[in-house]
């Protein structure tokens, strides 16, 4: 009952969906919807669920944390969104869609710029030509990099070339080997799953 | 020479900081504009371009939207130009959200761009629509070409005129800065659509053997990919359509060389200190 | 004067539209300096905002269509087809047992079924995926020009020996152990490229915000400003004692 139902249940269903691949038609058009729909119903509870989370995660934060200030400012920043949202609507030109766009479209993408500097600060401590692999690595991505600026071009007209050549053949062939892994990777995983063996995502 | 030495090695994170930023602010600044250089379209994102230029009038393109603010930098620009390339062409438009984060952004840019005086023609529901949010998987929508279309997003509009299913789309462009077009990319061979995408910088080369074995068809790599289409679509409609991307190519340059900079400096720091060493 | 129009004079006059993004652009930039208070309230803002627009357009977009509105169609005219939603919806209710720890096990039937879907669908198209990277290398070898077959080589080549390091049945030792070693190469080039293009994905993130700030001057100096002295201020009057060296040179 714990978990020989749902292994039988995954095993079916992974069955069916393995015979869609081969038997054409095998799902009318609205069976294939009936998949659809379940998925959209789940993602209602996904909503509540994560609703859910982050009420208890913030009500124990008030409680009992010394950063209290900080989650209360939290939880008013959520209620103020709430209450623009059910007031106003949320096309554009709304005060809604204004806190979307001056507040957090802002923070967001300045969280995610600080990583500009990092990288600069990460190339001067840490990339060295320590032996001769990274010495391949450190040429290549300097490579690259002169490939991808305007200017690269306009020094010497062949560095886009041999950048081109970087990104369609070594730089491809070790993607691609790493692509083979991941694939071959997935489908023992999915074949583990298939029979049953794999019961890590089911819990006791 | 051993204090300048020390002194390298133990150089404040902040004052590298400071020199990112001011390479990256000063070209910007006006009175710099001499420091933008041309940039050369490469042929991945010439691909794309072909592809929309191969449309007909009235012929539907999907846009499928799949990045939140936070790589807004590297493909808004591009949606701009190839948006502004479509409506060009006037192929229908349908532009689905797959990040519930970015359906506002959406919204504002086309609004931005439908305000134009050259673009104020076309119409939400009859050149373009705005499809919103559904909370399925990429793979099921996949799945369910067949289907009804304006069923599976629940839209009513004149452009579904003649597109009765995914599969007379004729060209649909993934922009994603996470691995979530992977799954378009898969189920292309068996499928068959073509499918074209807008990535961000980090992603790029992660592409590339798809893009050989013709599973894409056409991709625009981050900022530098969004300056080359605003270029092929200001060159071929010989309008200046140039916009943040084009803008931002001068910066590019400058903070590049200064990193090329710390990584020579880094360098030069380790074999000293090795050497010294012994 | 209504509610609606007090909110709109609010939030869509030319001061909040111009002010707040360049003050929030620094206020998150003053972490560069050092954690502090600025960055904090900017972060918990953040968040704040974040949940709650997503709460909102989660309501828009999933709640009200896909299930407030099949309820009601429910209550007004009964359809044998509701059944299936009703069970859909019991199915994924299950998804609230992960919280309990005694009655986890309920949850396993949804993602019993959600793996079994998965792995059903999956293999055959990764095969399919397999097969086609392997047979796209397959070609004519005379493709023009001898740059063109250089990269065709160098592909062909450069993937076996890369697949030859993965490889790990036999110890890399004679021509498997260079053959291998090739592979480090070529991995080391992808790499290498893969960073090269990050550094222009990761500097463009904040080319974007340095427009912003370019295009409203005023607004920038006047906020940097601010924001400057609030930093001074709070690092020498009120956090002074645990300056560590350490930090300064991450």
């Amino acid at each position: 009952m714990k978990k020989e139902i749902p292994i039988l249940l995954g095993i079916i269903t992974g069955i069916l969906w393995y015979g869609e691949f081969f038997i054409a038609g095998m799902f009318q058009e609205n069976q294939k919807l009936f998949f659809a729909n379940g998925l959209k119903i789940a993602g209602v509870v996904g909503v509540a669920v994560g609703v859910y989370s982050v009420a208890r995660q913030n009500y124990y934060k008030i409680k009992y944390n010394n950063e209290r200030y900080y989650a209360i400012l939290r939880v008013a920043m959520i209620f103020l969104m709430i209450f623009l949202g059910v007031i106003s609507g949320t096309s554009s030109g709304t005060p809604f869609s204004s806190m979307f766009m001056n507040v957090y479209v802002p923070f967001q993408a300045t969280v995610f710029s600080l990583l500009a500097f990092y990288i600069a600060s990460a190339a001067y401590r840490s990339f060295k030509a320590k032996s001769v692999e990274s010495g391949v690595l450190l040429v290549a991505s300097i490579i690259v990099m002169l490939s991808k600026i305007p200017l690269g071009g306009e020094i010497w007209s062949q560095i886009p070339v041999i950048g081109e050549w970087i990104m369609d053949s070594p730089s491809s062939a070790g993607r691609r080997a790493i692509i083979f892994g991941g694939y071959l990777g997935s489908i023992t995983m999915m074949i583990r799953i298939f029979f049953g063996l794999e019961r890590s995502h089911l819990s006791e | 020479m051993k204090k300048i030495l020390e002194k390298l090695k133990k150089i404040d994170r902040r004052i590298i900081y400071l020199l990112v930023f001011l390479s990256i602010i000063i070209p910007l600044l006006p009175g710099f504009d001499f420091l933008i250089f041309p940039v050369s379209p490469t042929k991945e994102t010439k691909q794309i371009f072909d592809e929309i230029e191969g449309l007909n009038e009235g012929d539907a393109v999907f846009i499928d939207w799949a990045f939140d603010p936070s790589s807004k930098a590297e493909l808004l620009p591009m949606f701009e130009a190839f948006f502004k390339h479509c409506l060009k062409k006037k192929v229908k438009v349908f532009i689905y959200y797959a990040s519930i984060n970015g359906i506002n952004l959406g919204k504002e840019s086309v609004k931005n761009i439908t305000a134009m005086e050259e673009f104020n023609w076309a119409r939400e529901g009859i050149h373009y629509i705005n499809m919103e949010y559904v909370p399925i998987a990429a793979d099921i929508r996949i799945f369910n070409m067949d289907v009804d279309f304006k069923g599976t997003y629940k839209k009513e509009g004149k452009i579904f005129e003649g597109v009765e299913t995914l599969r007379d789309i004729k060209y649909m462009i993934g922009l994603s800065g996470s691995a979530y077009h992977f799954t378009h990319v898969d189920m292309q061979i068996r499928f068959n659509y073509k499918f074209g995408i807008a990535v961000t910088g980090v992603m790029g080369p992660d592409f590339v053997p798809y893009l050989q074995t013709g599973q894409i068809t056409g991709m625009a790599n981050g900022l530098r990919g969004a300056a080359e289409y605003e270029r092929l679509v200001s060159d071929k409609y010989e309008r200046n359509y140039y916009g943040s991307a084009t803008k931002g190519m001068s910066s590019l340059t400058f903070s590049h060389l200064v990193i090329f900079g710390f990584v020579i400096v880094g360098n030069i720091v380790y074999y000293m200190d090795k050497r010294k060493r012994g | 004067m209504d509610l609606k129009a007090v909110l709109d004079n609010i939030f869509l006059n030319d001061v909040f539209v111009t002010w707040v993004p360049v003050l929030a652009t620094i206020m998150i930039m003053s972490f560069l300096y050092r954690d502090n208070p600025l960055y904090k309230i900017g972060e918990n803002i953040f968040i704040g905002v974040s949940l709650g627009y997503g709460w909102i357009l989660s309501w828009e977009y999933i709640i009200d269509p896909f299930f407030i509105m099949p309820v009601n169609d429910m209550f007004v005219e009964f359809h044998m087809s509701d059944i299936t939603n009703i069970l859909w919806f019991l199915l994924a209710l299950t998804m609230f047992f992960r919280f309990s720890r005694k009655k986890a096990w309920v949850a396993n039937y949804y993602f019993a079924f959600l793996f079994g879907y998965m792995a059903g669908y999956y293999i055959p198209i990764a095969i399919q995926n397999i097969m086609l990277q392997s047979t796209s290398i397959m070609t004519d070898l005379d493709k023009g020009s001898f740059f063109e077959t250089t990269k065709w080589i160098v592909l062909v080549f450069g993937t076996f020996a890369a697949l030859i390091y993965f490889f790990f049945s036999k110890p890399h030792k004679g021509l498997l152990g260079k053959t291998a070693r090739t592979g480090i190469v070529v991995l080391m080039i992808f790499f290498g490229a893969a960073f090269g293009s990050t550094v222009m994905g990761r500097v463009s993130l904040f080319i974007d915000r340095a427009l912003l700030l370019v295009d409203h001057p005023v607004q920038s100096l006047v906020c940097t400003l601010a924001v400057i002295i609030f930093l001074i201020i709070y690092f020498r009057f009120f956090k002074k004692d645990d300056k560590t060296a350490e930090e300064d040179f991450i």
